[in-house]
C-alpha cells in the first residue's frame, strides 16, 4: 500500500506471504520472513510468513525524524539524503538540482523516490 | 448408431488398492512437510530472499497449466464437434478439475501464512496478475462443474445447445486461464528470462502436451482396472497426433522465446545462463526440457511400432512428456530467479545481499514432499470421483477395424456397472 506521503508499505494484516511481490519487484527490496524472530521493534515487528521491506522508518517520520538510518549516515558524513521531493525547497530536492542522478531501473518507468547520485 | 454408455469404477484389483495406498502415503507426507514448513518457518526449505519460489512452485504451477491441457478431449468432443472423443470428454472434464485441485493445494500450503486464506479471497487486488489468477481458477472450476453437470444430467444432457454453451464456456475460459498463468511470468518486467507475451502461447502450447498426456495415463489406468479397451487403435492413432502437434508447437515457441531474446543484447546475458553457462540449469534445459521431454517421445510417436506395442510407447510418450514438463517448469520458475536481477543497468553491482551473484538453490524435502503430494492429492480426487459417479465409459463403441462408432446423443449410464 502507498500512502499519500508516497512510502511504500506492506499491509502485514492482509499479506498471505505468496511471495509474487517478491517475484515481481524489480529492487529486491522486499524480504520475506523465514523464521520466528525475536527482540522485535515494537513500532515494526515482523510476521513470520509474512513479506517486509523498508518502511523508511514510517513511525519515525511520522514523528518529525528522519529514518535512523540517514540519523545515523549523518554522523559519518551524511551519504543520505531524506526529505519531501515535491518540496522544491527542501534539501533532498535542492541536492538533486545540482547533482547528476539515477533511480533503480529507471529504464521501467517505475518512478521509485529512492534516487542515487556520484554513482561509479 | 452406437449408444455411449458409462460407468463407476468398481475394480478393487491389489494394483488399485496399492496405488491409492502410494498415493495417500504422499499426501500425509505431504501435509506432514507443509505443517513442519507453517511451524518451524520456510528457513527448512532452500527458498531464500532470492530464489523466493522454489520446488512446490514447479509442482503447483504444472500441475494448474496441465488442468486446462486435460480439458481438451471434452473440448474436441463439445466445441469441434469430433464425436469419437465424446466417451472420454466426463473423464477429461473431472481429470482437469483434479489436476487444478492437487496444484491450488500446493500453492495454498506453501503460502507463508496459509491461514489467511480466506482474506486473499476477499481483499482484492487487481493490479496483481496473480490475484488475478485465483479468480480465474475458482471460475474454471465453477464452469467445469457446470460443463460436467450438462454432459451427466439425464435431461440436460438431452439438450445439445446447452452443452455445447458450457463447451464453449469452458474451452473459452480454460484458454484464458492459462494466458493468465502464463503471464504470471510474462509480467516480470524485471525477470529477462521470461518476461513478454510469449509467455502466454507457450503456457498454453505446454498446458495441451501436459494434459493430454495426463488424459492418456488415467485412460489407460482405467482401461486396465475396468478390464475395458477404454484407449481404442483409433484413440490411440487421435491421441498420438495431437501430442505430436502440440509438443511440436511447444518446441517452435521455446524456439521463439529464446532467439529472440539472443537478439536482444540486453537479454543475452541470461540465455547464455539458461542455455550454456548455468550449471543444472542448461543441463535441466536441454536433457530434461527438449531432449526427455519433447525429442525423445517425439521420435517414439513419430516412429510407433508394431499395433500391439502402440499402446506402450504412448505411455512412455506421455510419461516423457510429463518429466519434460516438469523439467520446463523448473528452468522457468528457478532458473529466472537463479540470475541475478539486474537492478542498475549499465553498471556492475556486488552487495552482502547477493547482488550481481548467481543465487544457489537446493530443493528441500519437505518441498518436494509437498510438491508431490499435489499430484496425488490430484490423482485421488480424480479416484474418488471415479467410483462415486459414472465418469469412464464402458464398452466404447468400435467397429471391426478398431474405430469408434457415432454415438448417439442421448447418452444412457450403464446399470449394471454403475
Amino acid at each position: 500500500m502507498k500512502r499519500a506521503d508516497g512510502i511504500v508499505l506492506v499491509n502485514k494484516h492482509t499479506c498471505i506471504g505468496c511471495r509474487y511481490c517478491m517475484m515481481a519487484c524489480p529492487f529486491k527490496a522486499r524480504s520475506f520472513i523465514h523464521e520466528n524472530e525475536t527482540g522485535q521493534k515494537v513500532n515494526n515487528p515482523s510476521g513470520k510468513g509474512t513479506v517486509e521491506g523498508c518502511t523508511l522508518c514510517v513511525d519515525r517520520v511520522d514523528a518529525g525524524q528522519r529514518p535512523a538510518c540517514v540519523e545515523a549516515c549523518a554522523k559519518e558524513g551524511g551519504a543520505l539524503i531524506f526529505g519531501d521531493l515535491k518540496d522544491p525547497q527542501s534539501e533532498i530536492s535542492q541536492a538533486l538540482r545540482k547533482l547528476p542522478s539515477t533511480k533503480l531501473r529507471a529504464d521501467l518507468g517505475v518512478d521509485p523516490g529512492v534516487q542515487y547520485a556520484n554513482l561509479t | 448408431m452406437a449408444q455411449i454408455k458409462f460407468q463407476r469404477l468398481s475394480s478393487a484389483s491389489p494394483t488399485f488398492w496399492a496405488l491409492v495406498l502410494a498415493h495417500v502415503v504422499v499426501l500425509a507426507a505431504g501435509l506432514g512437510a507443509a505443517l513442519y514448513m507453517e511451524t518451524k518457518g520456510h528457513r527448512v526449505t532452500g527458498m531464500t530472499n532470492q530464489i523466493v519460489w522454489g520446488t512446490p512452485h514447479v509442482f503447483a504451477v504444472f500441475l494448474i497449466v496441465s488442468a486446462s491441457g486435460a480439458l481438451n478431449v471434452a473440448s474436441v468432443s463439445s466445441v469441434f464437434s469430433r464425436l469419437a472423443y465424446k466417451p472420454f470428454a466426463r473423464l477429461s472434464g473431472i481429470l482437469a478439475i483434479s489436476l487444478l485441485a492437487g496444484g491450488l493445494a500446493v500453492l495454498v500450503l506453501d503460502l507463508g501464512r496459509p491461514d489467511r486464506l480466506l482474506v486473499a479471497m476477499t481483499t482484492y487486488n487487481f493490479h496483481s496478475i496473480f490475484a488475478w489468477n485465483i479468480y480465474l481458477y475458482t471460475g474454471f472450476m465453477a464452469i467445469v462443474v457446470a460443463y460436467l453437470f450438462s454432459m451427466m444430467d439425464r435431461q440436460v444432457s438431452k439438450m445439445t445447445a446447452v452443452n455445447k454453451t458450457f463447451g464453449w464456456a469452458a474451452f473459452s475460459w480454460r484458454l484464458i486461464l492459462t494466458t493468465g498463468t502464463g503471464s504470471i511470468f510474462g509480467f516480470l518486467v524485471a525477470r529477462d528470462a521470461v518476461s513478454g507475451g510469449i509467455m502466454a502461447p507457450l503456457f498454453i502450447a505446454a498446458s495441451l502436451v501436459y494434459g493430454l498426456a495426463f488424459t492418456v495415463l488415467v485412460l489407460m489406468m482405467m482401461s486396465t482396472e475396468t478390464h475395458e479397451t477404454l484407449c481404442t487403435p483409433e484413440m490411440i492413432a487421435k491421441f498420438r497426433g495431437l501430442l505430436i502437434i502440440f509438443s511440436l508447437a511447444v518446441l517452435a515457441l521455446t524456439a521463439i522465446l529464446h532467439v529472440s531474446k539472443l537478439y536482444a543484447a540486453p537479454t543475452r546475458a541470461v540465455e547464455a545462463f539458461i542455455l550454456s553457462d548455468g550449471g543444472i540449469y542448461p543441463l535441466v534445459f536441454w536433457g530434461g526440457q527438449i531432449f526427455l521431454g519433447n525429442i525423445l517421445p517425439l521420435l517414439l510417436l513419430a516412429y510407433m511400432p508394431r499395433a500391439h506395442s502402440k499402446r506402450n510407447t504412448l505411455w512412455l510418450a506421455s510419461i516423457l512428456f510429463l518429466i519434460g514438463g516438469l523439467a520446463q517448469m523448473y528452468v522457468v520458475i528457478i532458473g529466472t530467479q537463479a540470475f541475478p536481477l539486474n537492478i542498475f543497468p549499465g553498471y556492475e553491482v556486488s552487495s552482502t545481499f547477493g547482488d550481481g551473484a548467481i543465487n544457489a538453490y537446493s530443493p528441500s524435502l519437505p518441498e518436494i514432499l509437498l510438491g508431490l503430494s499435489g499430484i496425488s492429492i490430484a490423482m485421488l480426487i480424480a479416484t474418488a470421483a471415479f467410483r462415486l459417479l459414472p465418469f469412464l465409459p464402458h464398452g466404447v463403441p468400435v467397429d471391426a477395424h478398431g474405430v469408434a462408432q457415432e454415438p448417439e446423443e442421448a447418452m444412457a449410464e450403464a446399470g449394471a456397472a454403475a
